[in-house]
């Protein structure tokens, strides 16, 4: 009882908490959830965190632009949100970059939940939860277990948040002081999620549904030179009839180490460039 | 079933009502011998191992009925050659599922490479969960009859649920038969005060295991998958985090195993006894997997001449118990190696006279303590990588490449550091204060409940909730 007692209380003060946070990631996923109301949203992983910015996309193509991308997370995650934030309004213009290892290849999917559990309350989104696991259903009657790790992150933006971020962009001012190893396996065979492929899809068809035009973007990673991994996706944008951008080897960025911060995320500069050729090549399809 | 998975949650306590209340439906001349309980436990034990590949109870079974046979014939037989010839067939025969499912291919490596050529092709077989710990206990069970030191076991339910007692067949301990099989005999009854205390270690072993080991655990995988492009301090780092996340990982997991027992009315052997204090190798090897140990000693070094020989013999005698003891973590020469240098370790101790360790000086013990913990430390790297190779280049690195420690725990401190305290202070008070400052043992109920809330709240806030495996099931 006392446990029980315990975690209503816990979740009303965090769920309060967490509502009026204003900074730091608490504070945006809010704002992405609840308030945007921008004409184009990019989403995607950490590459669409730090590829893209905003102000050259609202400058170049005269329509409110708002980052929406979070690091470590794909299409699970990114799904959940359009859900939530599609009860709202529905956005012009959705360029969502594709990461192969968060939407489209097996594995741990429970990891993408973790952002959406203090929202689990939410119509609309549950289903993800029980898709990715069934036990989720059982889990998430404890309030405490919606914050997870998460409290602390909560709690620090609630009181005195960290983290700037410009329209959700984060733009890294680092250079890659070192030379990556970076392995391509030419014979590799690609286990591909059932899961993740499905909710591509019904993002695609909802997308639709509403009337947002949808793209897929792929940007540039250091070094590569080949993209199997995503030839799902190609399969996907034919049978749909969905744009997709692939710079994932585009040999303008993927050789030039004053692009890059890591392997496999560009810096200010590579993005600045990469964002206005991006642009170039939205205004031929909006 | 994994003691920190959503199943056990609600699966256990179905389990543990069931039996109990069972065991009331039959009449008291059945229930006084136990009978119908073990019938239940097999039936239970059975159940849960074949939930994740049913064939593979065969292997159980096929294990435990040549073992439960051979004991029977080899204490039936008189003369002492045929008995030799005896155990040696049954043993052979016992340790053949774990030569086939998890050495073969190990072995066919070696041919190749010796033999040179085309690759033989490997079996590409799942490994039977827990074989290595079933198989040992069985094992041990045939050596224990042929020297007398027990009888024969002639219950083949009874000694079927020794060998498959669930709490204890994925990870041990490896209980022996003159501990374990009086108990199955005697009568169980429910016990509060046994109860309370196996809850009490399940509760602690669980915050081991969901909130320290497999939150370091993140870290630890981070680095050491990745250690090409780490610092040597963050290698090194990560090596001391892997060193106790196998600890939390093992102990914590065998906590609750034993408390899983206690609640089914059964006392297990504790498996460790706070290992990273110890002043040297070799008592390091008396409080870390005792059970395992003990096997070890029993069935290995005794019998080779223990310590009642020669220097030299002696020496190689400890050298062939801890070469066991790599081969049995794994097939892998990582974990030959790992074996080995616990071995040798173990004989420079016993050679310079290192092996103990004067207690009343506190600095002498405590670089005793700490230069034992970096020896472990650095043996663990080899027990942690894929290859002998990725082994040997981490700790090169650990040497060799400066940098920044890479601090991304993927958490807040407080979430990374905070349980990884409460461990070494709930270590240190029992090592050097047994008795004095009990939170969950404590005689003022105030303070016990306050403790098992707050380690419930910790668990469900701190812990890894998702998927966290447990190191040891592997083996």
């Amino acid at each position: 009882m006392t446990i029980i007692a315990c975690d209503v209380c816990f979740g009303f003060t965090f769920d309060y908490l967490r509502e009026k946070a204003k900074g730091g990631e608490t504070g945006r996923t809010n704002y992405i959830c609840d308030n945007t109301n921008e004409d184009v949203l990019i989403m995607g992983s950490s590459r669409a965190v730090h590829h893209y910015d905003p102000n050259i996309i609202t400058d170049s193509l005269g329509m409110n632009c708002y980052n929406c991308g979070y690091d470590g997370n794909g299409i699970i995650l990114n799904y959940g949100l359009y859900k939530m934030l599609s009860k709202r309004y529905n956005p012009k213009v959705i360029v969502y970059e594709i990461t192969s290892a968060f939407d489209l290849l097996k594995g741990d999917n429970k990891r993408f939940l973790k952002i959406m559990r203090p929202f689990y309350n939410r119509t609309g989104i549950d289903s993800i939860f029980f898709n990715v696991d069934e036990t989720e259903k059982f889990k998430n009657i404890s309030h405490m277990y919606r914050y997870n790790t998460s409290f602390t992150q909560v709690l620090r933006d609630s009181f005195v948040p960290k983290g700037k971020n410009d329209k959700g962009y984060k733009p890294s001012d680092k250079r890659m002081e070192y030379e990556p190893v970076v392995n391509e396996d030419y014979d590799a065979v690609y286990e591909y999620d059932d899961l993740k492929l499905s909710y591509l899809k019904r993002f695609i068809i909802d997308c639709r549904r509403n009337g947002t035009k949808l793209i897929f973007v792929l940007s540039p990673s250091y070094k590569k030179t080949i993209d199997r991994e995503f030839m799902s996706l190609y399969d996907i944008c034919k049978e749909y009839g969905i744009p997709f951008f692939n710079h994932y080897c585009d040999y303008n960025f993927v050789n030039n180490k004053d692009y890059f911060y890591d392997s496999v995320h560009m810096n200010r500069i590579g993005a600045t460039k990469y964002t206005e050729l991006i642009v170039s090549e939205l205004k031929e399809v909006l | 079933m994994i003691f920190n998975s959503f199943q056990f949650l609600w699966l256990f306590p179905i389990i543990f009502i069931g039996y109990y209340f069972l065991q009331l439906l039959f009449p008291e001349s059945i229930r006084k011998h136990g009978r119908m309980a073990n019938v239940l436990l097999l039936v239970i034990s059975y159940g849960l191992y074949m939930q994740w590949k049913p064939v593979f109870a065969l292997v159980l079974l096929g294990v435990t009925v040549i073992t439960y046979s051979f004991a029977i014939i080899i204490e039936k037989k008189k003369a002492f050659g045929c008995k030799k010839y005896l155990i040696y067939s049954g043993i052979l025969l016992a340790l053949l599922p774990l030569l086939i499912f998890k050495y073969a291919n190990f072995v066919n490596e070696i041919l190749t490479n010796v033999v040179g050529g085309g690759n033989l092709k490997g079996l590409n077989w799942a490994i039977p969960l827990g074989i290595s710990f079933f198989t040992f206990q069985a094992i041990g069970y045939l050596w224990d009859v042929y020297y007398r030191r027990i009888r024969a076991e002639h219950n083949l339910i009874d000694y079927m649920l020794f060998v498959s007692f669930f709490p204890q067949i994925m990870s041990g301990p490896i209980s022996k038969a003159k501990d374990l099989l009086p108990q199955i005999k005697a009568e169980r009854e429910f016990d509060y005060g046994k109860a309370v205390q196996g809850l009490k270690w399940i509760l602690w072993g669980m915050f081991m295991k969901v909130v320290l080991a497999d939150r370091l655990g993140m870290y630890v995988d981070t680095v050491f998958n990745n250690y090409e492009y780490h610092s040597g301090i963050s290698c090194f780092a990560a090596s001391i985090c892997y060193t106790f996340q196998i600890y939390a990982d093992f102990a914590g997991y065998s906590l609750m195993a034993i408390g899983v027992g206690r609640l089914m009315g059964f006392e297990l052997i504790n498996n460790f006894n706070r290992p990273y204090f110890s002043v040297s190798i070799t008592e390091f090897w008396h409080r870390w997997h005792i059970s395992l140990s003990t096997w070890l000693k029993d069935y290995i070094y005794i019998p080779l001449g223990g310590s009642r020989c020669s220097k030299l013999r002696n020496y190689w005698n400890i050298f062939v118990t801890f070469l066991v003891s790599g081969i049995w973590h794994g097939a892998n020469w990582t974990f030959v190696i790992w074996g080995v240098m616990h071995g040798v370790f173990q004989i420079l101790e016993k050679a310079s006279g290192l092996q103990k360790c004067d207690r009343k000086s506190g600095v002498v013990m405590a670089s005793r303590i700490l230069v034992t913990f970096i020896l472990v430390n650095f043996a663990w790297i080899f027990f942690r990588m894929p290859t002998v190779n990725d082994a040997i280049g981490y700790i090169m690195r650990i040497f060799t490449e400066q940098g920044h420690l890479y601090s991304n725990v993927g958490v807040s401190v407080v979430v990374f550091f905070l349980p990884w305290i409460m461990l070494i202070v709930s270590e240190f008070r029992d090592e050097y204060f047994p008795g004095k400052f009990l939170l969950l043992n404590s005689k003022y109920s105030f303070i016990r409940w306050c403790s098992y809330v707050t380690l419930t709240i910790m668990i469900i806030l701190f812990g890894v909730l998702d998927s966290g495996q447990f190191i040891y099931v592997s083996f």
